[in-house]
């Protein structure tokens, strides 16, 4: 075995101590996100009042109120919703937009760079531009549908409790497409060529080859963007907080904006809560994609 | 794969242009009734030069960590051999699932006890922790694909472990750097939870806070506000029209790995 390999190499790697290099990244890991989620979940067995901050054990009651209210069973369907409206339709799109510019050349590299860009935008700033394009009286998607003689179109969209959800999730399409679009694309640059030419040899069309050759190749592209994409609904915030604060009348609430509300009214029991609540679902969910993806790789 | 169809090619740019609207709508709605006064009266009057300078040093400061610590751990993950090794490594990794929301709460509780409200090590440090998981893998990944006799070569030389880390492999890791540093800077400059609840007092706003309070002083002021938000965007968007390429990568490498 090489521990016992008499040569000195490694026992020289072994003696120099490579704990002491891991352990300052270790020390602020531990201490600011580690611990956390433990001191988390303590903290989600605890229970104060508005009048008095002082915490003491509750047992299972913040569990009981999360399943209880009506704000944080909205909370939970809505993300399940904004996910189903999000990751699935970004990801078709990114495939078909990848598709249509695979190659070289400059238009194609010019438009991958621009459908690119929403990526790196600050969620808070494009939420206040969409607030501003989608607002009822003087935005610019009202005004254009009455300009084009579409007034019956022309809705409140952020105010209404039943699109103020999907419209936000069609600002998350707007973000996040470019981003499906550059993993795809990096996917089909590695596809094997003899295949997809074999595939037009025995006559099989374009969109056959994409849907029987081409997407099934793609599998770990399309595990990875599932991963990212369930584990980035969990963490969406900033667009909802900016267009709706999750209203109206918790329409568009999602945990994470429950989970602020909830701490910035003075109970962390039920904030931490919450917070455990979205842990664990984020958990699962890596935890059975990965499991399925392995599975299906040993095949 | 052969190019795409020339049809293809120009729906995705009627798709594109459409895409781009609302951009070129912020953008024309900064320079109206002022044009570019908008811009220098949120920067002279609103302190916008402030609030970014802000954010400049909390990000700088979170990518300084990562690569820093970043680096040093990785290498020894990868070259060096200590007991708990794997363990650790994958307890680290888990962070990479672990969304800010399951830890608000005990992280209020911290920057309380530390007294770190209002101060740029309290945006600075938990940004560098929860990018650490992400810049680990990139990084563990860089140096794996080193070889170990280098390692062994400089230390027959008479180097130390330390001087080998130093002066072998850290130079030969630059382009890994670079994509970590731009993907922590990009998670630093966008984030909005943490910023909020930590950064109360006015004159530490970070840009991703100050839109809120414009709002609320220009009432709807709209070309001021847009003009203030094209400004919290132009680092974003000029480093991204620099080096899209790095961008791309670095953004999408964790999906890869």
């Amino acid at each position: 075995m090489r521990l016992s390999r008499p040569d000195g190499m490694d026992r020289v790697r072994w003696r120099r101590g490579g704990l002491l290099y891991v352990a300052p990244a270790l020390v602020l890991y531990l201490a600011f996100v580690a611990w956390p989620v433990l001191k988390n979940l303590q903290t989600s067995f605890l229970g104060n009042t508005e009048f008095d901050p002082s915490l003491s054990f509750v047992g299972l009651d913040n569990y009981r109120w999360l399943v209880e209210t009506r704000a944080s069973r909205l909370a939970f369907r809505n993300v399940l919703l904004f996910g189903v409206l999000t990751v699935p339709v970004q990801m078709v799109l990114g495939l078909l937009l990848a598709v249509a510019l695979r190659g070289r050349g400059l238009v194609r590299g010019l438009l991958r760079t621009l459908l690119f860009l929403p990526v790196v935008l600050t969620p808070v700033v494009i939420g206040y531009l969409f607030a501003d394009l989608l607002e009822t009286t003087n935005g610019s998607v009202n005004t254009t549908l009455r300009a084009i003689g579409l007034d019956a179109l022309a809705h409140p969209w952020l105010a209404d409790p039943s699109t103020a959800l999907p419209v936000v999730a069609a600002v998350n399409v707007w973000m996040w497409t470019g981003f499906s679009m550059a993993i795809y694309q990096a996917a089909i640059t590695g596809l094997d060529d003899s295949v997809l030419e074999a595939a037009a040899l025995d006559g099989a069309s374009r969109w056959q080859t994409l849907r029987y050759v081409v997407a099934p190749m793609l599998r770990p592209a399309h595990y990875a963007l599932l991963i990212l994409g369930v584990i980035g609904t969990l963490k969406t915030f900033d667009l909802v907080y900016v267009l709706t604060r999750g209203g109206p009348d918790h329409a568009s609430e999602v945990p994470t904006s429950l989970l602020l509300t909830t701490l910035l009214n003075g109970r962390d029991g039920r904030a931490a809560a919450l917070g455990t609540a979205v842990f664990v679902l984020a958990l699962v969910m890596t935890v059975l994609q990965l499991r399925r993806y392995l599975r299906e790789e040993s095949r | 794969m052969r190019g795409g169809g020339r049809l293809g090619l120009t729906v995705v740019a009627a798709v594109t242009v459409l895409w781009m609207l609302p951009l070129a709508r912020l953008v024309t709605v900064s320079l109206r009734d002022g044009g570019l006064d908008n811009y220098g009266e949120v920067v002279a009057q609103q302190g916008l030069g402030r609030y970014l300078l802000n954010s400049a040093v909390v990000t700088l400061g979170a990518v300084l960590l990562v690569l820093v610590l970043g680096s040093v751990a990785a290498f020894a993950f990868s070259k060096l051999r200590f007991p708990g090794r794997n363990a650790l490594y994958v307890l680290v990794l888990s962070g990479l699932m672990i969304p800010v929301a399951a830890i608000l709460v005990p992280l209020t509780q911290i920057e309380t006890t530390l007294g770190w409200q209002n101060t740029y090590q309290g945006l600075s440090v938990p940004y560098a922790a929860l990018a650490l998981p992400f810049a680990l893998v990139i990084l563990r990944n860089t140096y794996d694909g080193l070889p170990d006799e280098l390692l062994e070569a400089a230390v027959v030389d008479g180097a130390s472990t330390w001087k080998a880390f130093r002066r072998v492999y850290l130079p030969l890791t630059t382009p890994a750097l670079v994509m970590v540093g731009i993907w922590t800077f990009l998670n630093s400059w966008n984030e909005f939870l943490l910023a909020l609840m930590f950064m109360v007092s006015p004159e530490m706003r970070t840009v991703t806070v100050v839109p809120a309070s414009f709002q609320l002083e220009f009432f709807v002021d709209v070309p001021k506000i847009f003009a203030a938000l094209v400004l919290i965007q132009l680092p974003v968007v000029l480093l991204y029209a620099l080096m899209q390429r790095t961008f791309e990568r670095g953004l999408t490498a964790g999906a890869i790995k």
